[in-house]
């Protein structure tokens, strides 16, 4: 995504607007309650995050043998297996597969592993017409703008802004603010484009290695819609969306909707395992998948980080994350927001890139506490931000470790860390901060400028401690 | 493009991990519970999904048909050959029956703009959930669970499992997947609005379970 502001800008622009924080305030309040209300019993939830979080090192662990048994039998089913190593080849793959086909209208199902490769932009400049169907989606692309959530990707809009965007679009539909009726107008006008369409573009939620299966979870059907009806379905996804057995998924699939909606499951839960076979009578001719790495496999390399791709794209870490709800998605300026975000943007594109993301984390450890597979995100952040200014340990799986580093403040740390190694210094600098605390700045650059600046005290913490007669240490 | 999957697996390869330990899966995590108790836990799990759920006995299957579909102003309904033959002889003149007969293509345009409900069989249903699960199928294809404002599902008593595990395992799916399998917990449903519920919004507006019991 091309970055117009920087990431300070951006923060700056988020926090100056108070009725975006309010709407996802109260939206990170909704789902932190639904989901809350789905897990009444933590040794319930421990057990299922404990499995779920097996089920996922297991397919990390084994991830090169599952993805060939996967290919091995997602072929057998008449599914035609591609592996793209990068975005570009994603994307020129796809398009050929069109190009073959002659397809010119495309619908599209809900995918984040879509947008991450910019597919719409891609198609777009290829004069293929590509539509999202998921509402959200679909208003979001109205607007010209980009999903500011992973699971409700129009969460940032109120139904007034809705409203006229749908009213500049569809004039021929009388303008109304009611949920029902917007969703009413959008059913019957999607309904028409997915009979039209020459093919369909999903995500794919698990990929089941010993039959051949994807699954996909959605409340809608737009996804039943855009895998069924158009006569060529085209399913992306990652590398790490593979399970080994078909038993793997119940569980995750039941971890997955109460963390991300707070629902016990998803209206539709689609399992497809072939196009349609000649004594059928529906669903897509021609069925292929393409498997993303797009830098999953160097992740997967290093044992510490490998843990990113454990995840399972719930958005728990999201709306449990003080930043996010303070910022919004956009802020990010990224595909993912929030902890995972901050976590897999600069692994895939680079800490001279996005290293800067990881600064937006308090070490509240929210995310890990809640995420389904116990992926312990404030550490991996941690690491990530210590490889922003120091180290070539991980220099071989990210590019620009420790090219954040500022000699200004390299040479601060390094004055403070001989101050804070020699008593008598320390002592000397601490009396003089103390006597000198009228002279402090009343502003100091960053946090100062939106908070009152503290004053060192007159006296120091030792000194008081001395008059209470505590006596050294 | 081999080039991209060689790439690919030599850097997976490249790190060779400790094989994991996964945790024993609650596959048979039950409760056991009654079939009774599995209707009473299918029905309100279903009801809070905004499904209507009714349960009778097979052979009243016809005159609820024959009573609810007029009041709902069904004037037509989409049925498989199996169904059809069970229930095309009582079926008042007041409801037309319609057969998914030729491919979807030449169907499309009944199927999208003419039919008001469909009716199906279902494979089973898992009570701990409230979902009906389908395997579509030549007579029964996957878009008459999909298309029809109005869906209406069987479900057999004897086939309610406590869980997606149970039904998965007892059914001996992992040897033998048929292309579509689907759960289905609800009418179509949306909140990216404000989060707020809006029902049919591009699958059926109504989904109506009907429970037979012998």
């Amino acid at each position: 995504m091309s970055q117009v502001k920087s990431l300070e800008n951006r923060v700056d622009e988020a926090l100056g607007n108070e009725q975006l924080q309010t709407n996802f305030r109260s939206a990170m309040d909704y789902l932190i309650e639904k989901r809350s209300d789905q897990f009444p019993d933590k040794d319930d939830l421990n057990n299922l995050r404990n499995t779920s979080s097996s089920i996922r090192s297991n397919s990390l662990s084994k991830l090169p043998e599952l993805l060939i048994m996967l290919e091995e039998n997602l072929e057998n089913n008449n599914i035609k297996v591609h592996w793209a190593e990068t975005d570009i080849e994603a994307n020129n793959t796809i398009y050929q597969i069109l190009k073959e086909a002659n397809a010119k209208k495309v619908v599209k199902g809900k995918s984040m592993v879509t947008e991450e490769i910019e597919l719409n932009e891609f198609l777009d400049s290829k004069n293929i017409e590509i539509l999202e169907t998921d509402l959200g989606e679909f208003l979001v692309q109205l607007a010209n703008e980009k999903p500011s959530h992973i699971v409700m990707p129009a969460i940032h809009k109120s139904r007034k802004e809705i409203s006229k965007v749908f009213l500049e679009h569809f004039p021929e539909f009388p303008y109304t603010e009611d949920v029902d009726l917007i969703t009413q107008q959008a059913r019957k006008i999607l309904r028409d484009r997915f009979r039209e369409a020459d093919a369909g573009i999903s995500g794919v939620n698990f990929a089941v290695a010993e039959t051949g299966t994807l699954c996909l979870v959605e409340n809608e059907g737009n996804g039943r819609m855009c895998t069924t009806v158009p006569p060529l379905h085209i399913a992306v996804a990652g590398i790490e969306k593979v399970v080994e057995n078909l038993s793997d998924v119940p569980p995750l699939l039941d971890i997955l909707t109460k963390s991300a909606t707070g629902q016990e499951i998803t209206t539709y839960f689609n399992m497809i395992s072939s196009p349609r076979k000649n004594d059928e009578k529906d669903g897509p001719m021609v069925m292929h998948v393409i498997l993303l790495d797009n830098g999953r496999s160097k992740i997967h390399q290093n044992t510490e980080m490998q843990e990113t791709l454990k995840c399972i794209r719930c958005g728990s870490c999201i709306n449990h994350c003080p930043v996010y709800t303070q910022l919004g998605g956009h802020a990010y300026g990224t595909v993912y927001p929030g902890p995972i975000g901050i976590t897999l943007e600069p692994q895939q594109k680079g800490i001279s890139e996005l290293g800067d993301l990881t600064s937006l984390c308090t070490m509240c450890g929210a995310c890990a506490e809640v995420c389904p597979v116990q992926i312990p995100l404030p550490k991996l952040i941690n690491r990530l931000r210590s490889e922003t200014v120091e180290g070539d340990y991980m220099s071989q799986f990210i590019e620009g470790v420790g090219s954040q580093r500022k000699s200004i403040e390299s040479i601060a740390w390094q004055i403070w860390k001989h101050i804070y190694s020699h008593p008598t210094l320390y002592s000397i600098c601490s009396k003089a901060i103390t006597k000198l605390s009228s002279f402090s700045p009343k502003k100091f650059g960053g946090w100062s400028n939106y908070r009152v600046m503290p004053k060192p005290s007159n006296t120091s913490l030792k000194e008081l401690a001395k008059q209470a007669g505590f006596k050294n240490e | 493009m081999n080039k991209s999957k060689n790439i690919i697996l030599e850097r997976l390869k490249s790190k060779i991990h400790d094989s994991v330990h996964r945790e024993n899966i609650p596959l048979m995590a039950m409760h056991g519970w009654t079939n009774s108790e599995m209707i009473q836990m299918l029905s309100k799990k279903l009801q809070l999904s905004k499904a209507e759920v009714f349960s009778m006995p097979n052979k009243e299957l016809i005159n609820w048909l024959n009573d609810e579909l007029p009041k709902r102003k069904i004037k037509n309904i989409l049925s498989g050959e199996q169904i059809a033959n069970e229930i095309a002889q009582s079926l008042t003149s007041k409801t037309e029956l319609m057969r998914y007969d030729n491919s979807y293509e030449s169907f499309s345009e009944s199927l999208f703009n003419e039919i008001d409900a469909s009716i199906t069989k279902s494979v089973g249903a898992i009570a701990h959930s409230g979902s009906v699960v389908l395997q579509p199928t030549t007579d029964e294809p996957r878009l008459m669970s999909l298309v029809p404002n109005t869906h209406i599902v069987l479900v057999d008593e004897e086939s309610i499992y406590e869980t997606f595990g149970q039904i998965m395992l007892d059914q001996n799916w992992s040897i033998n997947m048929p292309s579509n399998t689907l759960l289905i917990s609800g009418p179509s449903k949306t909140a990216d609005i404000e989060q707020v519920l809006a029902y049919g919004v591009h699958g059926p507006k109504e989904l109506i379970v009907l429970i037979l019991t012998s």
